[in-house]
């Protein structure tokens, strides 16, 4: 008998199972926002620091065999990739670069943690953006993953997209369009090498856009500012 | 109409709690939530009109109303708190709609 046959309470569960059942207990624990369902070593997690859930052993990455650990990097922006400095345990330093492989990495892991997610809760969050934002946008969105809203306090213009950060963007005097930064914000955590976050792609857009519409100032300091030419900021 | 918590969830989307006037149970259960969550950091936006929202900045458990910044989006049914006119205002949690944000883990 292979392991897929035994009944549910005998085996291994699912990363689905694992999900549905973390979420059962959230509702018993009354945790509101959740308990992040844990996708195993290759995708460790960043919790908020005052979750009750937050367990430092499961969530921070695991330290690396060879002893190297990152101190610094940075993008080069011509050549489009990153530069690390290393250092070992006995204080040696190292240059590394990254090519362009890191942004494989982070697409094909926003796959890897798919399981985290539940098709029903994404369904039901794109019926709540539909209506935050009407038809016509929502259908922008559902089309291409992405829409647009400006602000009304600050002019500032926002593309808000689907498992990426968010554009900000500032049409400046002489008539061009300016990138600001890119805005990386995920609630209650997010998983290390991919996009998403613990909660479902379109959760993540509302987030981000109930944040801009009722306390701009706040959503830009609770966000990561990803410069555009960063790897991070997904352009 | 009665009011309606949203809150976004890992597991769920978003879980969703009806707040009826009509069920003082459901009414004291709503705002033991609604304390609960402000205490832990988690951001309440209450919807006005055209979808525009407010932050709520805290919570008045005696008279069971959100206490938000008076700004030209103030709600419909917000009424002025304190002398200041409009400087806060305060909208019944029976009668408004709230989505709520947990906290940012950064990104």
């Amino acid at each position: 008998m292979t392991e897929e046959t035994l009944p549910p309470g005998m085996r291994t569960p699912t990363y689905k199972e694992l999900a549905a059942k973390v979420r059962t207990v959230a509702r018993e624990r009354e945790e509101w926002a959740g308990i992040p369902t844990p996708m195993g070593d290759h995708f460790p997690m960043a919790i908020e620091p005052r979750h009750p859930y937050r367990i430092d052993e499961i969530n921070k990455p695991k330290k690396r065999e060879d002893g190297w650990r990152v101190v610094n990097a940075w993008t080069h922006y011509r050549w489009g990739f990153e530069i690390l400095v290393e250092k070992n345990e006995e204080g040696r330093a190292r240059v590394a670069f990254l090519p362009g492989g890191k942004r494989v990495d982070l697409l094909l892991g926003s796959l890897g943690i798919m399981d985290a997610w539940l098709e029903e809760a994404e369904n039901k969050a794109q019926t709540k953006l539909w209506n935050l934002i009407g038809h016509h946008r929502f259908t922008q969105y559902r089309m291409t993953g992405i829409f647009p809203e400006t602000s009304k306090r600050s002019g500032v213009i926002y593309i808000f997209r689907r498992l990426r950060p968010t554009i900000a963007l500032k049409a400046t005097a002489d008539g061009f369009i300016k990138i600001l930064c890119t805005l990386c914000l995920h609630p209650i955590g997010y998983y290390f090498g991919a996009w998403g976050g613990v909660m479902v792609p379109t959760d993540e857009v509302i987030a981000h856009l109930v944040m801009m519409r009722g306390s701009e100032h706040k959503f830009w300091a609770n966000a990561n500012q990803h410069p555009a030419e960063s790897i991070h900021s997904g352009i | 109409m009665p009011g309606k918590l949203e809150i976004l969830n890992t597991g769920d989307g978003h879980t969703e709690i009806v707040v009826d006037r009509s069920n003082p149970i459901e009414l004291e259960r709503a705002s033991r939530i609604i304390e609960d969550m402000l205490k832990r950091g988690y951001a309440l936006f209450v919807h006005g009109k055209n979808n525009v929202l407010t932050r709520v900045k805290r919570f008045d458990k005696k008279h069971k109303a959100y206490i938000i910044g008076a700004e030209a989006t103030v709600p419909a049914e917000a009424t002025p708190v304190g002398r200041k006119k409009w400087k806060e205002a305060a909208v019944p949690i029976e009668s408004a709609k709230v989505t709520v944000v947990g906290r940012s883990a950064g990104g």
